[in-house]
């Protein structure tokens, strides 16, 4: 269990956050850089010490500036996986994952026996006499988790574990990640810029910008609910504001910047809209099908996600969709290409 | 561009041929009058052996103090933002940029027995003007601001994230320092002992002044090259040969045992 309740001025701005995670739980912290994501993690490592605050884990204080507490980094025993990983290049693998264990003197056996155990776990027993410079950027990865995890604190801390890979490598090693970190049952805070690890990982999402937490919850309510454009870009999402009219015959117009979008909400007032980029259909001519809403758009990016293609549209408002690559060649999608958009009322959650 | 050598680049491996023989010509043309016939009495001579064994002993001595005083000042230059850093950088690169006789005379200054320093020691019972000691201190003062620069190099190289791990994961300042830091700023730090001692026991213009040129006690091999020029020309001829041959040997092997150490 991680308790935190910190303040810190940084250069630009003041971090400002109280979070808590229970053991077995993994919160992903998700922000555009320079937001002060790392700065959270440095903060709970206790390589930067918070101006105000308090910082617990389990039963133990490691920061409070109430009473005077600040235990040294060296003795917080947490598990942190670095940005790109800072394995110690002149060590080799093994010597790499028994270095936390050494530095806090476990008996010898006990040494050997949780590093091959974890080499085990993570499939590199193999990489054992290797030095970390001679493999490849995924198994870096997983050399740099289990050095974390193999001294068995109770908090795993992890800094962008995923953004040194590439998109193939990724996508493998976000499953693995993912596995082992519900295995160990450790409280872990996942810090990342992308959205798609933040699902993945997240039992809880809190987005930060500016040093600010600008939204935290589960996948859902940040999927579904976003509360600011700033929370639906970051997840993918898309997201209107607007002033709902009164309903007629089950559905009611929603003004959003003197556009017209058909919803099934049913009292009027302002209202945040947003829905799920897989719900927005494009087509070359003008659909037939039950939409209520169509818009001509114009194509302004194509992002390749996984397996599928994340298409930015300008329909007057931002817009997005999501479409499997089979569509987009069928629609011989590119930039500036001309297309409908279209979504179903029922496809949009609205929420005040 | 693989990096090899090509027809174009024949004005620069021109002017590097040139900077080549400059350097060498003159070794050559000493070496040359090396007097192979009688070589072994001359290795023999005591001005030779004398010199070269105080030498050996005072760099002995003047090298670790150069690391053991150097390394914390290289390591703070290295790793730490402060207050007045630019001048203690200004203060280090000194007494490099100072002609040797200068350092050797501000010594004299210091430690003659009417010297601020000199007056206190001298009522203790301890002189130091033109004893082994001196020669040791006159090392030290030219020798260090080599180590300081190639030991702050080594530790600049150490990626910072490297000792947020350490750290992390359980080690001391003192434990990251042995165990990450130094084995990574080694070639540095080797480098820097290498040039330190080159320095040292090539020292002459402040060791002559601060601490004379008496055989066994101040007469180390540059001061006896210098001497011996003068008297004996094979002697000051051999002695150098020594010194030079001693001096490539090293600096070829620290190249050698650094580019095969696994990095």
């Amino acid at each position: 269990m991680l308790d935190l309740q910190v303040r810190k001025r940084l250069r630009d701005f003041e971090l400002q956050i109280a979070l808590s995670v229970p053991a077995g739980e993994t919160l992903a912290v998700i922000g555009p850089s320079g937001a002060g994501k790392t700065s959270v993690l440095a903060l709970i490592a206790g390589l930067m010490t918070p101006d105000e605050g308090r910082i617990v884990v389990g039963d133990r204080v490691l920061f409070d500036s109430a009473r005077r507490i600040n235990v040294p980094p060296e003795q917080r025993l947490l598990g942190y996986v670095l940005q790109e990983y800072a394995l110690f290049p002149h060590m080799t693998v093994l010597r790499n994952i028994e270095y936390g264990m050494e530095a806090r003197r476990m008996p010898r056996d006990e040494i050997a026996r949780r590093s091959a155990e974890t080499m085990r776990m993570l499939g590199i027993s193999h990489l054992a006499g290797v030095r970390p410079t001679r493999i490849s950027g995924g198994e870096r990865q997983r050399v740099a988790l289990a050095r974390a995890i193999a001294a068995g604190g109770q908090v795993l801390l992890l800094d962008e574990p995923l953004a040194a890979l590439d998109a193939q490598t990724r996508q493998n090693a976000r499953g693995d990640l993912r596995r082992v970190i519900q295995s160990v049952g450790v409280a872990a805070v996942f810090v990342t810029h992308d959205y798609v690890d933040a699902l993945a990982f997240g039992d809880r999402i809190c987005v930060i910008d500016r040093g600010e937490v600008v939204q935290m919850g589960s996948q859902e309510d940040l999927l579904l609910r976003p509360k600011a454009r700033f929370v639906a870009e970051f997840m993918g999402v898309n997201f209107l504001h607007g002033t709902a009219q009164p309903p007629q015959d089950g559905v009611s117009k929603v003004l959003v910047d003197g556009i017209e979008v058909s919803t099934t909400l049913e009292e009027p007032g302002e209202v945040f809209l947003a829905f799920s980029p897989v719900d927005v259909t494009l087509s070359a001519e003008p659909p037939a099908g039950s939409a209520q809403n169509v818009f001509r758009a114009t194509v302004t990016a194509l992002l390749q996600l996984g397996g599928r293609i994340r298409v930015d549209l300008d329909a007057g408002f931002p817009l997005v969709a999501e479409l499997t690559p089979d569509s987009v060649a069928r629609l011989g999608l590119e930039i500036g290409s001309n297309v409908y958009a279209s979504f179903k009322a029922t496809a949009i959650e609205a929420y005040r | 561009m693989d990096g090899r050598l090509s027809p174009r680049n024949a004005f620069l491996v021109l002017m590097a041929a040139l900077f080549v023989a400059f350097v060498t010509v003159p070794l050559i043309c000493m070496v040359l009058g090396v007097p192979l016939a009688r070589l072994g009495r001359y290795l023999h001579d005591p001005m030779v052996v004398d010199s070269l064994a105080l030498t050996l002993k005072t760099t002995l001595i003047s090298v670790p103090i150069v690391v053991a005083l150097g390394s914390p000042l290289a390591y703070l230059l290295a790793r730490r933002e402060f207050w007045g850093k630019q001048v203690l950088d200004a203060l280090v690169d000194l007494p490099m940029s100072m002609p040797p006789v200068v350092m050797g005379f501000a010594l004299l200054m210091t430690f003659a027995p009417l010297g601020p320093i000199g007056s206190v020691l001298k009522g203790m019972g301890i002189e130091v003007v033109f004893t082994t000691a001196a020669v040791i201190i006159a090392q030290v003062m030219m020798a260090a601001p080599l180590y300081v620069k190639a030991a702050r190099t080594g530790f600049e190289s150490v990626d910072d994230s490297l000792l947020r791990a350490s750290l992390v994961l359980g080690a001391s300042r003192w434990r990251t320092f042995l165990r990450v830091t130094l084995p990574l700023s080694a070639g540095g730090v080797i480098t820097g002992v290498i040039l330190a001692w080159a320095r040292a026991a090539g020292e002459f213009c402040a060791t002559i002044t601060f601490a004379g040129n008496m055989p066994k006690t101040t007469q180390t091999a540059p001061v006896a090259v210098f001497v011996g020029v003068n008297q004996d020309l094979s002697v000051g001829v051999t002695l150098a040969t020594i010194l030079l041959a001693f001096s490539f040997a090293v600096l070829l092997g620290a190249r050698i045992l650094l580019k095969r150490s696994p990095r």
